[in-house]
């Protein structure tokens, strides 16, 4: 009884995260900018990426700690390293879309060294 | 396609495209012959096809495991089917077939990789290290990438030794073991600007391990009269200490490889003795 019900949740969880993948890949597709792509890239996937492990260690049994570890660890780095993607296309240059309101990064106190800088 | 194509034809067109796409898979899907059904007596690597073995051996008992009219290969020798976590005492312990060719059959060739790898690594640290290099426009790393690249680092070192540690048992072994630790050294580097990592150090780890795959091959010809020999009992497939010295290879392979990476990252990224600006 406990097996199928955890079977059907991790079909659920499965399935939940294969919709934002596919939410994910649709952003990455339809959005202007360099940013907005990366926003759509990152927490669709993340979400998506954790949801499945979660939902393949709940079917498989013996799988959930491999399922917990690899959340984790796509937890810690995926957004750092659209972090560091994200400040380094801005630091360059890149063009941001022209309807992009709030831009906190241009009130900024302190400056990117000459060179480097965006315009 | 050109850009003068009214909207509607390309909508149809995708379509189709689509439609033929769904279809080839759809049948390419139906095609797929049922586990049943398959010709396992042509397959090289029979034992391996079935993930569970003990089922596959019941099978193979019962002569269920070959499709009808087939006979298999060998007839004069009494079949002795293997099952992991029972079988002892085997040729060559590991549990996948690609390990005991690299490591076992052909050491001799992967320390010929490991020596083409060290000749690339010198090389570009002969070309790269030392020159001076001027970067302006060099900011300092946000306190995430510092925080972040520090923590992961710790998993991705020992994920790293994960995979070089049980290079008989799953796919993998010392090359990406090594390159998985070069590339959290790689993130340590974008994490801080002016990391240094302990050059010498990073030889001297190197040297050794290779000095070590020397050293169990040079053991292997003084004990079975053949470089790269298996000394070792090969112990119960599936265990984590079985397969002779395919672990301790892998192991100094793993180290080796890992550290001349390093060494590689270092040279190409590090400026040498320059004021961070």
């Amino acid at each position: 009884m406990l097996d199928a019900f955890l079977g059907w949740l991790g079909v659920v969880f499965v399935f939940t995260g294969v919709f934002f993948l596919f939410l994910g890949a649709l952003g990455i597709f339809r959005l202007p900018d360099v940013f907005n792509r990366l926003q759509a890239g990152t927490k669709a996937t993340t979400l998506g990426v954790v949801s499945t492990s979660i939902g393949v260690g709940l079917i498989a049994k013996g799988w959930i700690l491999f399922a917990v570890a690899l959340a984790i660890f796509l937890l810690m780095t995926n957004p750092i390293s659209s972090h560091a993607i994200a400040r380094a296309s801005y630091r360059v240059g890149v063009k941001k879309y022209p309807q992009t309101d709030p831009d906190e990064c241009e009130k900024r106190e302190w400056k990117f060294p000459e060179g480097g800088e965006e315009k | 396609m050109r850009n003068d194509t009214p909207a509607l034809v390309k909508r149809i067109t995708a379509l189709s495209l689509i439609t033929i796409l769904l279809i080839g898979f759809f049948l390419a899907f139906k095609e797929m012959p049922k586990g049943s059904a398959v010709n396992v007596n042509q397959r090289v690597s029979r034992l391996y096809v079935m993930k569970n073995v003990e089922t596959a051996t019941k099978m193979m008992e019962n002569g269920k495991f070959f499709a009808k009219g087939i006979k298999p290969l060998r007839t004069d020798v009494p079949y002795t089917p293997i099952t992991f976590g029972k079988s002892k005492n085997l040729e060559d312990g590991a549990a996948n077939v690609v390990t005991s060719i690299v490591v076992d059959y052909r050491g001799f060739d992967t320390l010929g990789e490991v020596t083409v790898l060290f000749l690339a690594a010198t090389g570009v640290a002969m070309l790269l290290f030392g020159k001076e290099k001027k970067r302006k426009n060099k900011t300092e790393p946000s306190l995430i990438m510092y925080v972040g690249t520090r923590i992961s680092f710790a998993i991705i070192f020992l994920f790293g030794i994960y995979i070089f540690v049980h290079g008989h048992l799953t796919p993998g072994g010392g090359f990406p073991g090594g390159a998985v630790i070069a590339s959290g050294i790689l993130g340590l580097f974008l994490g801080k600007n002016g990391y240094k990592p302990n050059h010498l150090g990073l030889k001297v780890f190197e040297s050794l391990s290779g000095m070590a795959f020397v050293i169990i091959g040079l053991t292997g010809l003084f004990s079975v009269h053949s470089f790269l020999a298996n000394f070792l009992p090969t112990g119960v497939i599936g265990d984590l200490y079985s397969a002779g010295f395919i672990g301790l290879i892998y192991i100094a392979i793993g180290m080796k490889v890992g550290a001349e990476l390093s060494a590689v990252v270092n040279s190409m990224i590090v400026d040498v003795e320059e004021e961070w600006s």
